[in-house]
């Protein structure tokens, strides 16, 4: 659904991704690991459009959306769960819930139910402002929000990177019932080897900016994650 | 005149120019405070509301003689804002949107833009100041006792001031609209992820600024001169406000204009007024050296 | 504004040669011939213009004020030119544009006087650009006619003083004032030098002719808020608020000291840098019944006026005011000329002394330039303001006053006298 044929992505004159390629078919969930410094979140700031492509070309169900700005990508089915979560710190969990919201058409302010089912500390939250939220609250909050706007393809930037054990079960939780319920794909970066393994359907390794391994997670042998990922 | 209806006029003259510098500065909140353009042209928005006060006022006439033309104040204030935020808008997608997070070269360009509306305007009206005259409903007092005397005006304004601050908290903290506007200038990029069309909301922003400021020269043309070079006599009040206040915060530009408006009538009540605004200005210069962020400090990442 | 000048460009090489040649040609022929008449010959052989300039802010805050100046210049020369010119030639202007900036003032009045060669600039409006290209005028030599009221306190030989010194306005509005109005007097100006100056002069005289000083305000130049100083003198109660408040901020004055509900009756103000064409952005509606002093108003009668204004109405539309530094600025370019003539050449020692006692019929009655003191004898004039803008008068002096720009109760030692030498110290009696 989401692919991507040669990217190539520059901060100034520093050259960080080369030649990108990777393919997110629908309704599975990808993995891209890979170590510190690799160009994992370079990698889906582009998705998003928040980094401008060099060269290479990026679409979404066969539409070239290379040169989109970021809300148009969104408003076409793209969620985004960035690193650092990027709650919108003096706004309300109920307001970022809302902002949740921005991609649909109708002017609905109402937040549906099955969010707090999937979440159920935020509906007691919902004045507390976002800022106030403890790191896997945020969490929770960001995927919530990315949720709300029922995307065809969800991506998640190290959602389990410094949240507390039991949130990450949760967080397990909900991508995997994604998973199962097979609305949506998910383009997951993740460090941390056995959540990615339980989870992804296939996997893509970068290394210096390019993609060095690739495969379903089922292949991927001990030896390739050691030789990849290991510091 | 006892010293008391002295002191209570002067009570109540602080209100009146607090209110004033609020109405000044509440555009400039928006524009400067919420989106961090630092506006030069801010003064001559505020001018061109100020012309089209004048514009309507002379249609009036014409159409409903010398007596009646009153009613000309009713619809110049929406008028006003239409053409100042339409202004705006024209100026954010020309100009300012190519400008974003460079405030040096802002401030250079929008004070050329400055220049280009004031001259535009010695074009149109002629160099002169021209004559904008208060309806008739606007003229009265009101004598609550003997030697007090509140001008219909001045009580107008403070009340106008409270209705659009009111307007405001509910624009931003009611709707939709507002919603985006503290989401965009908080974190743009979030935002647009989100799905919220980020230069859409800066071109609505900026031109509600601009349009608040169409509505404040309006109002004020009622009080002071009408001219090509009106906008420079309030830009650098209307600033203070806002930084005193602490960028970012609507509370902020209130209670940086109640407490420069209080202190100036004070201070001038027992000095002269060009004293008054030397106390005035020291001071606030002396507050924000022990604390740089204003009043109302914002943790907002607009500034970034 | 834009308006560009005819202004002769630099001329080339070829061309100089050839103006050089004509006017040899030119004075050859009436040395030869003196007897052929020595005026039209020169123009029959197309002599070289005379050539003026004129220096006024047409750009910034203060071009309000000065391009009025410089539209009524430009029509006095033209009259002059209709009449066949001075000394039987053209004369013809150089305009540049003060820009409200007194630094540009005297680099403009230096281009005009070394470059342009200018005979005399007519020019200025503020004190401040006065005494910025004063220092110039007289390194060089040059001859500036100033047409604005002023502060006194100047006596230059290269300044002809056109418009009113202190004597002129401020001291018979005083008195009337006193005579009229009452006795209790607040003082009300911007913060700069014309007020304090002009302040200083009228305490001195409350003191001398037993008025009362009930308070004394500044407010900073552009200065837009005036509850305060209307809760003031509400408190102290004067009959007359005397002001020299100055530009933008009047508007702001007269219509908040309207909407608190002050009337002319009540109290009224006198003014004495408010004229028709402030009054334009004002409305007469909100100052009327105060009052100006001034030695011109647009209503003043006299056939002079009535000529003036028509031509001044035809020419720069209906809806454009006359009004006293206009007035002055059109009569001193027709007593300059008037000097040029009687001094038969065009250097500025030669036109400076043709200047001197010099008398023009002009709108505001007869003008005389002081032969010792080199200001110039006015009409006094105390008008009273109407709802449309225009005022009525309602005193003036029989005969033109005496200029004095020392005055006489602050330095009553001192006199201007270029019979010797300028400012003298003068002897007691």
């Amino acid at each position: 659904m989401l692919t991507t044929e040669r990217l190539n992505v520059y901060y100034g004159e520093s050259h960080i991704l080369r030649n990108v390629s990777i393919n997110v078919p629908e309704r599975t969930v990808v993995c891209l690991m890979g170590r510190n410094g690799a160009g994992k979140t370079t990698l889906l700031k582009s998705l998003m459009g928040l980094l401008p492509a060099r060269a290479g070309r990026v679409t979404l169900s066969g539409q070239d959306i290379t040169r989109w700005a970021p809300y148009e990508r969104a408003r076409r089915g793209m969620a985004y769960v960035p690193q650092g979560r990027e709650i919108i710190a003096q706004l309300t969990v109920q307001e970022n819930l809302i902002l949740g919201l921005a991609t649909r058409s109708a002017r609905t302010r109402e937040i549906p139910d099955r969010v707090f089912q999937l979440f159920p500390v935020l509906k007691t939250m919902l004045k507390r402002r976002g800022g106030d939220l403890s790191g896997g609250q945020q969490q929770q909050l960001a995927i919530a929000r990315a949720l709300l706007a029922e995307p065809k393809l969800l991506i998640l930037d190290a959602p389990t990177e410094g949240i507390q054990p039991s949130i990450i079960d949760e967080i397990e939780d909900v991508i995997a019932r994604i998973k199962e319920q097979r609305t949506m794909s998910v383009l997951l970066v993740e460090q941390y080897l056995e959540f990615a393994w339980r989870l992804a359907d296939r996997y893509y390794i970068m290394d210096k900016g390019a993609i060095v391994a690739q495969g379903t997670t089922d292949e991927l042998s001990q030896e390739v994650a050691q030789k990849h990922l290991a510091v | 005149m006892t010293p008391t209806t002295f002191l209570v006029g002067q009570l109540f003259n602080g209100l009146s120019v607090s209110s004033i510098l609020l109405l000044m500065a509440l555009g400039l909140a928006i524009t400067f405070g919420l989106m961090g353009v630092i506006n030069m042209a801010h003064g001559e928005l505020m001018m061109l509301g100020s012309y089209t006060a004048y514009v309507l006022q002379n249609l009036f006439v014409r159409q409903f003689g010398e007596q009646n033309f009153g009613g000309y104040f009713l619809v110049a204030l929406p008028m006003s804002f239409v053409v100042a935020g339409l202004m705006g808008l024209l100026l954010e997608r020309a100009l300012i949107r190519h400008l974003y997070g460079r405030p040096l070269e802002t401030l250079l360009a929008t004070w050329g833009v400055s220049l280009i509306l004031q001259q535009a305007m010695r074009q149109v009206f002629g160099a002169n100041n021209v004559d904008v005259r208060s309806p008739n409903w606007l003229t009265g007092r009101w004598q609550p006792s003997a030697g007090l005397e509140f001008p219909h005006l001045r009580l107008f304004i403070i009340v106008f001031t409270a209705l659009a601050i009111a307007g405001m908290y509910a624009l931003l903290f009611r709707t939709n609209i507002g919603l985006k506007i503290r989401a965009v200038t908080q974190n743009r990029d979030m935002s647009a992820c989100l799905g919220v069309p980020t230069a859409k909301v800066d071109a609505y922003t900026f031109s509600l600024g601009s349009g608040l400021a169409g509505v404040a020269g309006c109002i004020l043309s009622l009080m002071g001169s009408v001219g090509p070079t009106t906008g420079q006599n309030y830009i650098v009040d209307a600033f203070m406000v806002v930084v005193l206040g602490g960028v970012g915060k609507l509370a902020g530009a209130i209670a940086g204009s109640f407490g420069i408006g209080e202190c100036n009538t004070l201070f001038e009540s027992f000095s002269t007024a060009t004293m008054g605004k030397v106390i005035v200005f020291t001071l606030v210069i002396l507050f924000l050296q022990w604390k740089p962020s204003g009043l109302f400090p914002s943790k907002s990442r607009s500034l970034d | 504004m834009s308006h560009r000048h005819d202004r002769p460009a630099n001329p080339g090489r070829r061309d100089f040669f050839r103006k050089t040649v004509k006017l040899g040609a030119g004075a050859a022929a009436a040395n030869f011939l003196p007897e052929l008449g020595y005026n039209l010959m020169p123009r029959a052989l197309g002599a070289e213009p005379v050539k003026v300039g004129i220096l006024h802010s047409l750009s910034g805050t203060m071009a309000i004020s000065e391009t009025s100046l410089r539209d009524v210049e430009l029509m006095a020369i033209e009259e002059i030119n209709a009449k066949g010119g001075v000394l039987g030639r053209k004369v013809e202007a150089v305009v540049e544009d003060g820009a409200s900036d007194w630094p540009t003032f005297a680099e403009k009045s230096r281009k005009l006087l070394q470059r342009d060669r200018v005979c005399s600039v007519f020019g200025c409006w503020t004190s401040a650009s006065r005494k910025a290209v004063l220092p110039v005028f007289e390194r060089l030599n040059g001859l500036l006619w100033y047409p604005v009221q002023y502060e006194g306190n100047e006596c230059s030989h290269n300044v002809f003083y056109t418009g009113a010194a202190p004597n002129q306005q401020i001291g018979p509005a005083v008195t009337w004032l006193l005579k009229n109005r009452g006795k209790k007097f607040y003082l009300l100006g911007s913060d700069y030098v014309f007020p304090r100056t002009a302040n200083l002069i009228i305490k001195a005289q409350l003191k001398a002719e037993g008025g009362q000083l009930v308070g004394e305000e500044y407010t900073p130049l552009g200065h837009m808020e005036y509850s305060t100083v209307v809760n003031k003198i509400r408190a102290a109660r004067p009959d007359v608020v005397f002001s020299t408040i100055n530009g933008d901020s009047n508007v702001a004055f007269y219509k908040q000291l309207r909407n608190a509900g002050i009337t002319a009756h009540d109290m009224a103000v006198m003014a004495v840098s408010v004229a028709e064409d402030e009054l334009r952005g004002i409305g007469g509606g909100v100052a009327e019944g105060h009052y100006a002093a001034w030695n011109y108003f647009e209503t003043v009668n006299t056939p002079q006026n009535k000529l003036f204004v028509d031509k001044f109405k035809s020419r720069f539309g209906k809806n454009r005011v006359t009004d006293d530094p206009i007035e002055a600025a059109y009569f001193q370019v027709h007593l300059w000329a008037q000097a040029v003539q009687k001094a038969g050449a065009t250097t500025v020692d030669a036109i400076r002394k043709g200047a001197l006692g010099q008398e023009f019929q002009a709108p505001e009655g007869l003008v005389r330039i002081d032969p010792k003191n080199q200001h110039t004898w006015k009409t006094v004039r105390i008008g009273q303001i109407r709802s449309d803008g225009q005022f009525n008068v309602v005193y003036a002096t029989d005969s033109p006053v005496r200029p004095q720009p020392w005055n006489t109760l602050l330095y009553p030692d001192r006199d201007c006298n270029w019979d010797l030498g300028g400012t003298v110290t003068r002897k007691k009696a």
